[in-house]
C-alpha cells in the first residue's frame, strides 16, 4: 500500500491528501518508480529496453562492454602528418574530414534517428589531440582502445602537439600539481580535455550546408578581388590571408559533413533492399535514407529532417570534431516551425502529436547510447549517467511574452513517458507561461525525474543584455537576441542562435572548491589532510587570527588566488584552442565566423563568463559556527577548534555537537544568514567579479555541485560546520547542508532570496514529500511554492521527489530498480548507478512537507 | 585471391555521390549482440583483399 | 606550517613489493594516471576519506591488499 500524506488543518478547514491516481495506493513506496515507464510505442519500448546505456560512476563504467574505440584517434593522426605545413586551420578541417569519410558507420534496428560517433555502438572515440593524460589513464583502463599498441604510438606522437604540453608551459609545476589535484581548484582543460559548447543549430536547419559553402566561396571570392586591388595596401590586403584559409576550411569540412550523412543514406537504403524483410521497417529505411540525403545538405522541410539535422550537427559538434559535454539549445523554439508544418499544416512529412511525442521518446533514447571520451575526473563527478546533457524549453519570446508551444509540451511529455536519466530538461519560469506546460512540467517532477530544473526567465535575459555590454566587437545580443537563451551546462544560461553562442569553455565552466579552501585556511594554506603538501598560499597562523575578520580576509586570499589561477587556466587553453584547436564546421554555421572570417573558435562576441564555487556552503556554515563560539561567545578558542579538526573531533565530541548545532543556512535564520550573504556577495561573487576573462566581460560565480560535492567532500578534511573528515560538501550551490534546513521549505526559500549581489546562477536542491506531490493537491501546492519562488527573484530550483523507502530498496536489491531516477545535483542519474557514498548522500536530504505554515506563506488555494 | 569486389556485402558508390571514387563501395555488415541488431558501413575498394566476413556473391 | 601526513597511513619505500598500484584500496588520480588516491580510510558515518598518493609504484601501507574495489566501494 503506497502512503499518503497526513492531514493538515489550513484555513479553518482540514485538507486531506488522496492520491491523484486511487489506482496507486495498490503500489509499494518501495516500488513506485518501477510503475511510472509508459513508452509512448512499442517501437520506443523495444529501444528502451536494449538501451546501450553509458553510464560511469566513481571512473569506471557500470556496462562491462563499453569501451574506447581507436578510428577517431587514427584518422585525426593520419590527416595530422599527412597536412604537415599546411595553415592549422585548414588542417583541423582535414582532420575532420579524414574522420568522417573513413569512420565506420553505425544504424541500429528500429531507430529513426540516426548516425553514431565511433565504430561499434558500444564505443566512444578518444582525444589524443586535447590530453595526453586522458588517453593514457584510458590505455592504462580495462576500456583501453584496440589494438592498444597502435593507441599508445598515436598517444605518444601527439603528446608534443596537444593542448595539455600547450597550455602546462605556461604554468608552474606547484600550479599544476595543485590544480591536477581537483581539491581546491578543478583541473585546467587543457589537461582534461573537458568542454562545452553551444552550437548554432539554428544556421543548419535553416539554412542547410550546401548554402554555407556557398557563402564562404562568395567571400572567398570578394576577398581575392580585393587583395588584387591597384593600388596594394599591405596594411588591409594582408588580413585577407588568414579568413580565406578559414572559409576554405569551412568548405572542406561542410562538404565532408554532406558526404558523411549522405554515406548514411547509402546504408539505411542498403539496409532496406538487401538486408531488411519487414515491409513496414523497409520503407522506413528508404524514407530515412532520403532525409539523409537531403540534410544537412539542404534546409530543414519538416520535422523530421529536423530531428535529423540537428542530431547530425550535435555529433559533429560534441563528439567527433573534438568534445564537448553539454546539450545546449532552446529545443522546443527550435523545431516549433518544423512542428507547424509537420503537424499543424501537414505540408511536409505530415505526423500527429503523438508521432513526435515519440521522436522525442528517440532522441532521448540516442542521447542514453552516447558515449563520452572524458577524463577520469569527468567519469567520477557525474555519478550513474552518461555524461551532462541539459536542453532547455519554456521561458519568453521579446516583450515577455510565453514561449511554450504544443512542441514544448510534447518534449515534456516524451520524457516523462519513456523515463531516461538523459537528457536534463530546464524549464524557464515566467508568470505568462502558460498554465497546461507548466502542468507538464510538474508532472515529469512529481514522477521523479529530477527535471525539468526551473530557471528564473527573467533573471537569465537580463543577464544575457548585461554580459553584452562587454562585447569585444560591439556586438554582443541585443535586447530581443537576449530571451533566445539556453542553459550551456547545468546552470548558466548563454545566448543561443545563429551567431553568438559560446564555443568552448573559456567562457564558462570549472570548478574552486570553498570547503577545501576553508580547511587550509585553517593550516596557513597547508593540506594536511589529503595530499601533504601547501595547497594554496601562506595565510597565517589560524591560532593568532585576533579577529574574525582576519579569518575572512585569510580566506579571501585564498579564494582569489584559486579564481585566478583557474580563469588563466581557462583562458590560456583557449589562446591556444584558437591557434591548433580550430572547428571550421562550427564556423561554417556561425554568421559571425562566416561574416568576418574568423575561426568560431577564436571569435567572442558575447561574454559570458562564469566559473563554478562548489561546496560554498560547508565554508560559509564554518564561517557562522566559528564566529559564534569562537570570537562573539568565545566558548572556544582557535587553538581547541585546529586542535580539535586534526582529531577529526575524535576526543572532542561535544565540542563537534557545539559546531554542528551552531546556525545553519536554510532556516531563514538571520545570524547565519547574514554572514553567509556576505560570503557569497563580497567573497564568491566579489572577488570573482573583479577578473576579466578572454571575452572582455567579468566572471560571476555559478554554484552547482553536480557530482563534485562528493568528490571534493572525500578530499577534505574536517570542517568547522561538524562535519567528519571525508563527509560529502554541500549538494547545490546555494542548497542548505543535508539535513540541516529544519524550518521547512518556504525557510529555505526566504534565506536563498537573500543572495542577490555579484551572482550569475546558484543551484538550489530540494527534495520534497511524495505523497504529497502525488496527492490530489500536488499540482496547486507546487505552482504556489513556484510562484512564491519566481516572486522571491530565486534563481534556480531543481527537485527529488523519490522515497527513502524505495531508495533503501535499492540499495539492498539493485536490479529492481532499474528505472529509479534521482535528481544528483544539476543531473539526473540512475540511483543503482551512484556508488553507495553518494546514494546516502541523497538518502539524507530533507524530505520536504508542506506545514499549515508553508501553505500560509504561500497562500495556497486548497 | 579474392577481393571485396566479389562480395555480396560490398556495394559500389554511385557515380553520382559526393565520395565518388572509382572503385570505391561500401562494405556493409550486419551484427546482433545481445542488446540487438545492427549493420555496419566501412569505406572500401573493389581491389581490397577479402576479410574474415567475405561472401562471395552468386 | 609544513607538516607530514601521518606516517601510519601510507610511507614511501623505493622497491616495495606491495605498491599502492595493486592495492585494492588504491583508486587512480582524477587527472594524472601515474599518481592514485588512497581510499582504505572510512570515516565513522561510512564516508570515504581518500588520502593523495604521489606515487603509486614506491608507496605503500600496513593495510596493502591485492584486488580492485567495486564503483559501489569508493566514490
Amino acid at each position: 500500500m503506497a502512503t499518503v500524506a497526513e492531514s493538515v488543518n489550513y484555513k479553518g478547514k482540514v485538507i486531506n491528501f488522496p492520491l491523484a491516481n486511487q489506482q496507486e495506493n495498490e503500489v509499494a513506496d518501495d516500488m513506485l518508480h518501477e510503475n511510472l515507464a509508459r513508452p509512448t510505442t512499442e517501437r520506443t519500448k523495444r529501444l528502451k529496453a536494449r538501451c546501450r546505456w553509458k553510464h560511469a560512476s566513481a571512473g569506471e563504467f557500470i556496462d562491462s562492454e563499453v569501451r574506447a574505440g581507436i578510428e577517431r584517434m587514427r584518422f585525426i593522426t593520419e590527416a595530422h602528418k599527412a597536412s604537415e605545413g599546411q595553415p592549422e586551420v585548414i588542417r583541423r578541417a582535414l582532420g575532420l574530414a579524414n574522420i568522417l569519410n573513413k569512420s565506420t558507420l553505425v544504424l541500429q534496428q528500429d531507430e529513426f534517428i540516426i548516425g553514431y560517433h565511433a565504430e561499434d555502438p558500444e564505443m566512444f572515440p578518444l582525444y589524443p589531440e586535447l590530453s595526453y593524460m586522458a588517453v593514457q589513464d584510458y590505455l592504462m583502463s580495462d576500456y583501453s582502445p584496440q589494438p592498444k599498441e597502435e593507441a599508445e604510438a598515436i598517444n605518444q606522437y601527439w603528446k608534443r602537439f596537444s593542448m595539455q604540453s600547450k597550455g602546462e608551459g605556461y604554468f608552474s609545476k606547484e600550479d599544476l600539481t595543485r590544480m591536477y589535484q581537483v581539491s581546491t581548484m578543478e583541473a585546467p582543460g587543457f589537461a582534461t580535455g573537458y568542454n562545452s559548447i553551444t552550437p548554432p543549430y539554428e544556421t543548419i536547419l535553416q539554412d542547410g550546408l550546401l548554402k554555407r559553402i556557398e557563402m564562404a566561396k562568395a567571400k572567398i571570392e570578394h576577398a581575392q578581388k580585393e587583395m588584387e586591388k591597384i593600388p596594394w595596401n599591405a596594411t588591409e590586403g594582408l588580413e585577407w590571408i588568414s579568413k580565406i584559409d578559414v572559409w576554405k576550411a569551412m568548405i572542406i569540412a561542410d562538404e565532408a559533413v554532406i558526404n558523411w550523412a549522405q554515406r548514411h543514406a547509402r546504408l539505411a537504403k542498403i539496409i532496406a533492399e538487401s538486408f531488411e524483410t519487414d515491409p513496414a521497417r523497409r520503407e522506413e529505411l528508404l524514407e530515412i535514407a532520403d532525409i539523409s540525403h537531403r540534410v544537412p545538405a539542404e534546409p530543414c522541410k519538416g520535422l523530421k529532417d529536423a530531428f535529423q539535422a540537428k542530431w547530425y550537427t550535435y555529433l559533429l559538434c560534441h563528439a567527433i570534431d573534438r568534445y564537448a559535454s553539454g546539450y545546449a539549445h532552446k529545443e522546443d523554439e527550435l523545431l516549433e516551425p518544423y512542428y507547424n508544418i509537420s503537424v499543424e499544416q501537414k505540408t511536409f512529412q505530415p505526423m500527429t502529436y503523438t508521432d513526435v511525442v515519440e521522436m522525442v521518446e528517440m532522441e532521448r533514447l540516442k542521447i542514453s547510447e552516447h558515449g563520452a571520451g572524458k577524463s577520469r575526473a569527468y567519469r567520477e563527478i557525474f555519478p550513474g549517467s552518461n555524461d551532462l546533457f541539459i536542453l532547455t524549453v519554456g521561458g519568453t519570446k521579446p516583450g515577455y511574452v510565453d514561449a511554450c508551444s504544443d512542441m514544448t509540451d510534447a518534449i515534456l511529455e516524451g520524457a516523462r513517458n519513456i523515463r531516461t536519466t538523459e537528457p536534463s530538461i530546464v524549464f524557464r519560469w515566467h508568470p505568462s507561461g502558460r498554465v497546461k506546460t507548466k502542468q507538464h512540467v510538474f508532472e515529469c517532477i512529481r514522477d521523479g525525474l529530477g527535471y525539468p530544473s526551473i530557471k528564473h526567465d527573467i533573471i537569465g535575459t537580463e543577464q544575457m543584455k548585461y554580459y553584452s555590454q562587454f562585447s569585444k566587437n560591439k556586438n554582443g545580443v541585443t535586447d530581443d537576441e537576449a530571451h533566445y537563451w539556453a542553459l550551456v551546462l547545468c546552470m548558466s544560461p548563454g545566448v543561443c542562435g545563429r551567431r553568438k553562442t559560446q564555443k568552448t569553455r573559456s567562457e564558462g565552466g570549472g570548478s574552486i572548491f570553498p570547503a577545501k579552501m576553508m580547511e587550509i585556511v585553517l593550516a596557513d594554506g597547508f593540506d594536511w589532510s589529503y595530499s601533504a603538501m601547501q595547497l594554496g598560499p601562506h595565510t597565517g597562523e589560524p591560532t593568532e587570527f585576533k579577529t574574525f575578520e582576519q579569518l575572512w580576509e585569510a580566506f579571501r586570499t585564498q579564494y582569489a588566488y584559486a579564481v585566478s589561477t583557474v580563469i588563466r587556466a581557462k583562458d590560456v587553453c583557449r589562446y591556444f584552442e584558437g591557434k591548433y584547436l580550430q572547428m571550421p564546421f562550427v564556423s561554417s554555421i556561425d554568421d559571425g565566423a562566416m561574416e568576418l572570417g574568423r575561426d568560431a573558435v577564436e571569435l567572442s562576441e558575447q561574454p559570458n563568463g562564469w566559473h563554478n564555487p562548489i561546496t560554498t556552503i560547508v565554508a560559509a556554515n564554518s564561517m557562522v559556527a566559528i564566529k559564534k563560539l569562537i570570537y562573539d561567545e568565545k566558548k572556544y578558542t582557535m587553538q581547541q577548534l585546529v586542535t580539535a579538526l586534526r582529531a577529526n573531533w575524535e576526543g572532542h565530541e561535544a565540542m563537534r555537537l557545539d559546531f554542528q548545532n551552531a546556525p545553519k543556512w536554510g532556516n531563514d535564520d538571520d545570524y547565519a544568514d547574514s554572514i553567509i550573504k556576505d560570503f557569497y556577495e563580497d567573497i564568491i561573487g566579489g572577488e570573482m567579479a573583479k577578473i576579466t576573462n578572454y571575452s572582455g566581460g567579468p566572471v560571476k560565480p555559478v554554484g552547482q555541485a553536480v557530482g563534485l560535492y562528493m568528490e571534493i567532500g572525500s578530499r577534505t578534511g574536517p570542517t568547522p560546520d561538524g562535519r567528519f573528515g571525508g563527509d560529502a560538501g554541500d549538494d547545490g550551490g546555494i542548497s542548505p547542508y543535508m539535513g540541516t534546513d529544519k524550518k521547512g521549505p518556504t525557510a529555505v526559500l526566504r534565506s536563498v532570496a537573500k543572495v542577490q549581489k555579484n551572482q550569475k546562477a546558484n543551484l538550489l536542491n530540494q527534495r520534497l514529500s511524495v505523497p504529497i506531490m502525488r496527492s490530489i493537491h500536488g499540482f496547486s501546492i507546487w505552482k504556489s511554492y513556484m510562484d512564491a519562488w519566481e516572486q522571491l527573484n530565486i534563481d534556480h530550483v531543481q527537485f527529488n521527489v523519490v522515497s527513502t523507502a524505495e531508495m533503501k530498496a535499492a540499495q539492498q536489491e539493485p536490479e529492481k530498480h532499474q528505472d529509479l531516477i534521482v535528481r544528483v545535483s544539476g543531473f539526473s542519474a540512475r540511483f543503482v548507478d551512484i556508488p553507495t557514498y553518494g546514494q546516502n548522500t541523497i538518502i539524507a536530504r530533507n524530505e520536504q512537507a508542506f506545514g499549515a505554515n508553508d501553505l500560509e506563506y504561500l497562500n495556497t488555494q486548497l | 585471391m579474392s577481393t571485396c569486389n566479389d562480395c555480396t556485402y560490398f556495394f559500389p558508390v554511385p557515380e553520382n555521390a559526393g565520395d565518388f571514387e572509382p572503385g570505391k563501395g561500401d562494405c556493409v555488415s550486419e551484427k546482433e549482440d545481445a542488446k540487438g541488431k545492427y549493420w555496419l558501413s566501412r569505406p572500401t575498394t573493389n581491389a581490397s583483399i577479402s576479410c574474415p566476413t567475405y561472401n562471395k556473391s552468386k | 606550517m609544513e607538516e607530514k601526513i601521518p606516517a601510519n597511513i601510507m610511507h614511501d619505500e623505493i622497491g616495495t613489493k606491495k605498491p599502492c598500484s595493486s592495492c585494492k584500496w588504491q583508486i587512480a588520480d582524477p587527472t594524472n594516471p601515474l599518481r592514485g588516491q588512497c581510499t582504505v580510510n572510512r570515516n565513522a558515518m561510512g564516508g570515504v576519506w581518500k588520502r593523495w598518493i604521489g606515487n603509486v609504484s614506491d608507496m605503500t601501507c600496513g593495510k596493502h591488499e591485492e584486488g580492485k574495489l567495486s564503483f559501489r566501494e569508493h566514490v
